[in-house]
């Protein structure tokens, strides 16, 4: 029961900060700079710009729809040292920050 | 048990995430669904840390300086990282709201905003994870080493007092 209340508090909470985050960029003006009216298919901005004349929607980068493990490994792969990257750098800052060695040799 | 199930929880939810950085490759039939039923794996996330953040809470600003404080406000920044990942997601859905029949009013930015909260979002996880190393350490030994070594020294303690040698 505790786990359930607290899991739609959680729940509840993200809703709120969503419903907040799109209601705001929906209401943002137009005339924003990045910001563009219409739908968030690149197609129907292609569309708009240039009515008289549809075009195809444009071609996307790779098998959109289609799974493909080899590179769905190297990206997983290239993102994992990516963050192992990151965390070992934040891992020795901290070190420094608490003044402990970065490297205990005396420990059993 | 309850750290093997945090340690299970926090796999998973960077397995999901490295898989979801990448839709070209999965596709975005699977890379939709798969991170939408991600959300209940990340509330459950939160919920098990409920109470460490809820004692945080309550005691942030008498000390207000301490390496703690900094955990505390990466996880709400990690939490808002999921929350805007999943609304621009949901914004920019091809597969999971047409098939539940939403049809949300999109914009051209959500899509940049969904690229650009993917990347935080990965940046913070990097940190969070550097800031938790020793509890993921800690976790790592007590699933992966300490049952091995158990039931060595139960074979046979000699090995054991060798090894300590
Ligand atoms: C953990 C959560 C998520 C992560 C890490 C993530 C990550 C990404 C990334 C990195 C891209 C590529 C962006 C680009 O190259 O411009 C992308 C595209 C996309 N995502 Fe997500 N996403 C998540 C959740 C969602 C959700 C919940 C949905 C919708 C239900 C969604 C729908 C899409 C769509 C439709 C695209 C565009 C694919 C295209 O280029 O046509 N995503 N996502």
């Amino acid at each position: 029961m505790k786990f359930l209340t607290r899991f739609f508090t959680v729940l509840a909470v993200a809703c709120v900060f969503g419903f907040g985050l799109y209601y705001g960029i929906q209401s943002l003006p137009d005339d924003l700079p990045g910001i563009s009216q219409g739908g968030s298919n690149p197609a129907e901005h292609v569309l708009q710009s240039a009515p008289q004349q549809p075009l195809a929607p444009p071609a996307r980068d790779g098998r959109m729809d289609e799974i493909n493990i080899g590179r769905l490994l190297r990206s997983m792969a290239k993102n994992l040292i990516l963050i192992s990257i990151l965390a070992c750098f934040t891992i020795l800052a901290v070190r420094v920050l608490n003044k402990k060695p970065l490297i205990n040799f005396r420990k059993k | 048990m309850k750290i093997k199930l945090n340690f299970w929880i926090d796999v998973a939810i960077l397995c999901i995430f490295l898989v979801a950085m990448e839709p070209g490759a999965s596709g975005v039939f699977i890379h939709e669904w798969l991170t939408t039923s991600a959300v209940a794996i990340l509330i459950v996330h939160f919920v098990l840390h409920w109470e460490w953040f809820m004692t945080l809470t309550a005691r942030f600003f008498v000390k207000l300086w301490h390496s703690s404080r900094l955990n505390y406000l990466l996880s709400i920044a990690l939490f808002l990282g999921f929350a805007t990942l999943m609304v621009s997601g949901f914004a920019i859905s091809e597969k999971v709201l047409p098939t539940l029949g939403v049809e949300l009013a999109g914009r051209g930015a959500w899509k940049r905003i969904h690229d650009l909260s993917a990347n935080l979002t990965l940046l913070i996880i990097a940190l969070h994870i550097g800031l938790r190393w020793e509890w993921v350490w800690a976790a790592f030994k007590k699933i992966f080493v300490a049952p091995f070594v158990k039931e060595r020294k139960a074979d046979s303690p000699v090995l054991i007092e060798e090894d300590g040698l």
